[in-house]
């Protein structure tokens, strides 16, 4: 079997083993998980080594006939393959479950066999997303992810959970209902579900038409995103969530917003992009000051991270549209970035949830004294989440910068107090949990993190120095299909610009 | 060691033994937890931690004379290089570079480094902390050395945001007394205001030089600035890259962090809020001083800041009676005479200053400490009074630190000030105002100097003496203070001023560094003083700093007197000066309170009411769908799917067809 149907699938086929296997048997069901995410992930680590970065060529490429689209003559192909967009996300989706995995031990007490059973089937559909290279196919992983989160929420979840399962759903069912329209009629319209087709097709559709399709595609991923005005569902989505939910939400879901912006909007749409570009930079850097000011608000510790994440993901939006190499480059490291730091928050505050049952920011203090161990990982994690140079997040974050200041510099600058922001949020926060007197009984006597909670925590940690430390090798894997990316968006702006017939000097360019 | 690997164990040897010492840290926390004992933690963490510095030490000093040895127009030194970040055409590498001006520094960090570490073996002694405390401290040193080593602007600003780090860690070391923890959060916060202007500062000199390995971006100055469109933008540059300096060396406006981090351990205050990293800005401006000095109002910008901070840090001095908060706001003034000098394109003397503050201010910190230490933690000065006798070893180093600070004849502080003001008036025009500002912050400096000194170690004891024992420091502290009180006495000879006779030694060997800069501010004419004209202003330095700091050692000899007559008399001006001009309070009321109150407007009025209201259909509109919903959250595929699939068809038939 190839390799690229074999990582896809085999999440799917831990999820047959965990539906065999009695319901009672909760050990049983934890190592089946367990062990499948593992071995998925030994596969991506795989595949990511085995990746080569310099060629633009979908790798590992699988193309099989599947079935042709009834009343029409358009062939559905079950073809997968990875490039520089999606080779970090799949990676990342590969790596980062065992970690889920192994943190549910702590919060999923009941209904277990549900539980792993939706989570790889998420799995499944999330690397399906990253790999698929058909519409149709493409579409089909897309529900399949979205589905178990909803269960996820909805059963293990805190309690609104009800509430954040129907706004999540209604969100979603709008986002997939956007993305379906488009995709039927992007397929109608080349009569072909092939992605690299129409990538490459779908730029000689008249801009009026292209236009609607790219906001059609565009609308559904900034949902997911979320971008600004859209992020309301993901506080309480994250809130309500059990940790693991969170951190594959965060981790992995919101990912496929941004991936999706970047294949589906840049990717295939440049020119349009090219005239949207303002507006998503603008909604970036606003994004970024906004969510801070929500996280400085805040008295909910989840919350808190719920709404730093939309600061974040205004940096990913912000480089992304920038359309520069800089830009388009942080942008794919800091969806990694983002996972990772803000994954690792999700654990952290879980283990906190776990002792205290609250989440409260005026129920701690003084943390630090009592647990130590804790205390280095949240400082640590709260270091990468705020770019400190050494650590993961400032590579992302740079170039992002660098990028949005070589198109726009106003965006760049309002972005910048993002850093200063983001500081704030983040240091109050952790002075707050860890610092000062203990202030309740309660905290003086709490069991510091255990092995368990390390070691699951230590992939993360280990990815957020080495790409602190060593960010070419990721950068590298990004750079054929980025060249490619750039050199398009260069053509797309050679034509608007003869378009415009009016020569512009570059400084008007920049 | 050029082209090698071995350059880089300079920083690397400190980072090790940060983890070393973190390791023994968690180590110790796990015995006790294990035995249920209070064990106190070992001496290893010290010896660890000393001998990573000392092995710094011992490298740079190896690089120094291996860099003395070659011609002075070759003195460059390169290691091997680090492939960080490369992003298309944009290669941001670092590799560490030992010239004349890192090699200063070099020496400055390890040297005065490796004496604050031996004396945080003795001062720290007994913290349940004090393994993690050195962890930190090695941590800072290697951060430290990155800073310094970067040939790259970006290499450079990894180390900026370490040092940023560890003073963060350092100065709320101390967490469960809670406002350490805060007065670290404010260093940090008000650092990232810095930080973010030095960020934006980056991009425009990759904009401008496609690069940001700094001895390209010098060499290609000159170039660029004679380009009108591309002046402008080198001008904002610079003066985005002097924003980061503000906050990073506490001027004007972010220096309302600095007093704060006297929260931390008082070798904290001595290495980091003293002796090196706050000095950052000031090696920055050295750094790239063709980039400052391509605009001369950059420079008058500099200069006029420096000023500014200089006399208010001297103002807020008088009246302190915490005797760290006399050291900081010192500390925040000689910064100012830096910058001061620096806009007078007096490089050298501005490193020259920065040497020798780091040799007295270094002292006086850690004779505080031995002060406070000896005191049990007592520092407030209305509380001391006549340690002499009690203290006489660390009496004797402060007197040291004291003169030179003051800048009394003939020690290193009284040539490197002078050197500053000599400059700064040299340079005519507006930079005479700034040079009467100067001298009148120095007479400030004598009398808030001697006021400290007779106060804490003169006069009749105030303490409580049932209660306080004061007693001499061991030897592991006061032998640092000997060390550094030689430096301070002797450290003018590094720079002695032309009407000596002999070769000014820094500013030679700085020469190749500082050559750019002063080329392109030869461009706007030279400016020297004469012979005659040095010597009044060497004799009006010395008679301002014996008259002022007998006024203020006369004043205080007796007691505590003249504060509460000043409180009495004039409440307005002591609470005005005590606070700093206030300026800390207006920050507080302008920017933290109006932005946390936006944050909650933000929060509840804008996007929980505005946005999720609208975006939800008006409330009302959600609960219902949510109502009607319930069937689909019970949990059935079937109907999730219809939903969709029904959607869907139905609007993309209305996309063909209609």
């Amino acid at each position: 079997m190839d390799q690229l149907t074999l990582i896809t699938f085999l999440p799917l086929v831990g999820a047959l083993l965990v539906l065999l296997t009695p319901a009672s048997q909760e050990k049983a069901l934890r190592a089946i998980a367990l062990v499948t995410t593992l071995v998925v992930a030994v596969l991506g680590v795989q595949l990511y080594l085995a990746f080569d970065g310099s060629s633009a060529a979908l790798q590992f490429l699988v193309d099989k006939a599947w079935f042709v689209l009834p009343g029409s003559a358009i062939p559905v192909r079950y073809k997968l393959g990875v490039d520089g967009l999606s080779i970090l996300m799949v990676a990342l989706t590969a790596v980062m479950m065992p970690t889920v995995i192994l943190s549910t031990w702590g919060h999923v007490h009941k209904r277990v066999k549900e539980f792993m059973l939706w989570m790889l089937v998420m799995q499944t559909g999330m690397l399906g997303v990253f790999v698929a290279h058909d519409l149709v196919l493409f579409y089909f992983f897309w529900e399949v992810s979205l589905i178990p989160l909803y269960f996820i929420v909805g059963i293990w979840g805190g309690e609104r959970r009800l509430y954040a399962t129907i706004k999540f759903f209604l969100y979603t069912l709008a986002g997939s209902l956007v993305m379906l329209v488009a995709v039927i009629a992007i397929i109608y319209q080349f009569r072909t579900a092939d992605i690299p087709t129409l990538c490459e097709q779908a730029s000689s559709l008249a801009l009026s038409k292209q236009v609607w399709l790219f906001a059609a595609f565009a609308l559904a991923f900034s949902i997911k995103v979320p971008l600004l005005p859209f992020h309301t569902w993901l506080a309480d989505a994250h809130t309500e969530a059990p940790t693991s939910g969170s951190v594959v939400l965060a981790g992995v879901l919101l990912k496929m917003g941004t991936y999706g912006l970047l294949r589906f909007g840049i990717d295939m749409f440049p020119g349009a992009a090219l005239e949207h570009a303002p507006l998503f930079m603008a909604l970036g850097a606003i994004g970024i000051v906004y969510g801070a000011f929500l996280a400085m608000a805040q008295t909910d510790v989840k919350r808190l991270i719920a709404c730093s994440s939309v600061s974040h993901l205004g940096y990913v939006v912000l480089g992304m549209f920038a359309l520069t190499y800089a830009g388009l480059s942080g942008s794919i490291l800091q969806m990694v970035n983002h996972g990772i730091s803000t994954g690792l928050l999700f654990l952290l505050i879980g283990m906190i949830y776990e002792r205290r049952h609250t989440r409260a920011l005026d129920q701690f203090g003084g943390i630090a004294a009592t647990m130590p161990i804790f205390a280095f990982f949240l400082v640590f994690t709260v270091l990468s989440s705020a770019a400190l140079p050494g650590l993961n997040g400032f590579v992302g974050e740079y170039l992002i910068l660098l990028g949005a200041f070589q198109a726009k510099p106003l965006w760049a600058i309002i972005a910048v107090l993002g850093v200063i922001f983001g500081a704030v949020y983040l240091l109050m926060a952790t002075r707050r949990v860890l610092f000062g007197p203990v202030t309740h009984e309660e905290n003086k006597h709490l069991e510091d993190l255990n092995a368990r909670e390390v070691v699951l925590m230590l992939p993360l940690v280990i990815l957020a120095v080495w790409i602190g430390f060593q960010p070419k090798p990721f950068l590298d894997r990004t750079q054929g299909s980025l060249e490619r990316l750039v050199q398009k968006i260069e053509v797309a702006r050679g034509a608007q610009n003869a378009s415009l017939e009016v020569p512009t000097t570059e400084e008007s360019v920049r | 060691m050029g082209g090698t690997w071995l350059l880089w164990f300079i920083p690397l040897l400190p980072l090790f033994g940060a983890a070393a010492c973190g390791l023994i840290h968690f180590a110790t926390l796990a015995a006790q937890k294990g035995d249920g004992s209070g064990k106190r933690p070992s001496a290893l963490a010290p010896l660890v931690a000393c001998a990573a510095i000392a092995g710094s030490l011992g490298l740079s000093i190896a690089a120094f004379k291996e860099l003395a040895a070659l011609p002075a127009d070759a003195r460059v030194i390169e290691s091997a290089v680090w492939e960080w970040i490369h992003a298309g055409s944009l290669k941001l590498d670092i590799s560490l570079v030992v010239d004349p001006l890192s090699a200063v520094m070099l020496l400055v960090v390890t040297g005065v480094g490796f004496l604050i570490h031996v004396y945080s073996a003795g001062y720290m002694k007994g913290d349940p902390g004090y393994a993690k405390f050195f962890a930190y401290l090695n941590l800072f040193v290697f951060s430290m050395l990155m800073l310094v080593l970067s040939s790259s602007l970006v290499g450079l600003f990894v180390g900026w945001e370490g040092v940023g780090l560890c003073s963060y860690l350092l100065i709320g070391f101390w967490y469960e007394k809670g406002w350490p923890a805060e007065a670290g959060q404010k260093a940090f916060i008000a650092n990232r205001v810095g930080d973010a202007s030095f960020l934006i500062g980056s991009f425009i000199l990759i904009k401008l030089f496609g690069t940001l390995d700094m001895s390209d971006i010098n060499a290609a100055v000159a170039g660029v600035a004679s380009d009108p469109a591309k002046a402008w933008w080198l001008t904002v540059g610079a003066l985005c890259l002097f924003g980061g300096c503000t906050g990073k060396s506490a001027q004007l406006p972010l220096f309302t962090w600095l007093p704060d981090a006297m929260a931390g351990p008082t070798p904290v205050s001595a290495l980091i809020h003293a002796a090196t990293m706050v000095t950052a800005g000031v090696y920055l401006v050295v750094r790239l001083n063709p980039v400052f000095a391509a605009d001369p109002a950059v420079m008058t910008v500099i200069g006029t800041v420096g000023a500014l901070t200089a006399l208010i840090g001297g103002t807020s001095a008088i009246f302190q009676r915490d005797i760290k908060k006399v050291l900081a706001y010192s500390t925040v003034s000689q910064l100012g005479y830096m910058f001061l000098g620096l806009g007078s394109g007096a490089f050298a003397s501005a490193i020259f200053h920065l040497v020798t503050h780091a040799f007295f201010k270094g002292l006086l910190f850690l004779g505080a400490g031995s002060v406070i230490h000896g005191m049990h933690d007592e520092q407030d000065m209305h509380k001391m009074g006549g340690l002499k006798h009690h203290m006489p070893k660390t009496f004797a180093t402060f007197l040291a630190g004291a003169a030179a600070l003051s800048g009394l004849p003939l020690l290193s502080g009284f040539f490197s000030k002078d050197e500053i003001l000599a400059h700064t008036f040299a340079h005519g025009g507006f930079h005479q105002v700034l040079w009467g500002i100067g001298i009148v912050t120095a007479a400030i400096t004598a009398y808030y100097t001697w006021r400290m000194v007779a106060l804490t170690f003169f006069g009749k004891e105030r303490f409580d003496h049932h209660h306080v024992h004061p007693h001499e420091s061991p030897a592991v502290m006061w032998v640092p203070l000997a060390v550094l009180a030689v430096l301070s006495v002797f450290g003018g000879v590094l720079g002695l001023p032309p009407v000596f006779h002999v070769a000014h030694q820094l500013e030679t060997w700085l020469e190749p560094v500082t050559a750019p800069g002063k080329a392109l501010l030869a461009m706007h004419g030279t400016h020297t003083l004469s012979h005659a004209a040095e010597w009044a202003l060497l004799g009006l330095g010395s008679v301002i700093a014996l008259v002022f700091a007998t006024l203020g050692f006369r004043a205080y000899v007796g007691g505590t007197a003249r504060d509460e007559n000043v409180e009495r008399t004039k409440p307005a001006l002591a609470d005005f000066l005590v606070g700093a001009w206030k300026i800390d309070a207006k920050y507080y009321a302008v920017i933290v309170y109006p932005a946390k109150l936006v944050a909650f407007v933000t929060a509840v009025f804008v996007d929980q009411f505005a946005i999720d209201g609208l975006v939800n259909g008006a409330g009302g509109l959600a609960t219902a769908t949510g109502n009607r919903l319930k069937i689909l959250v019970d949990g059935s595929l079937k109907s999730y799917a219809l939903w969709i699939g029904a959607g869907a068809v139905l609007l993309a038939f209305l996309w063909m067809f209609v």
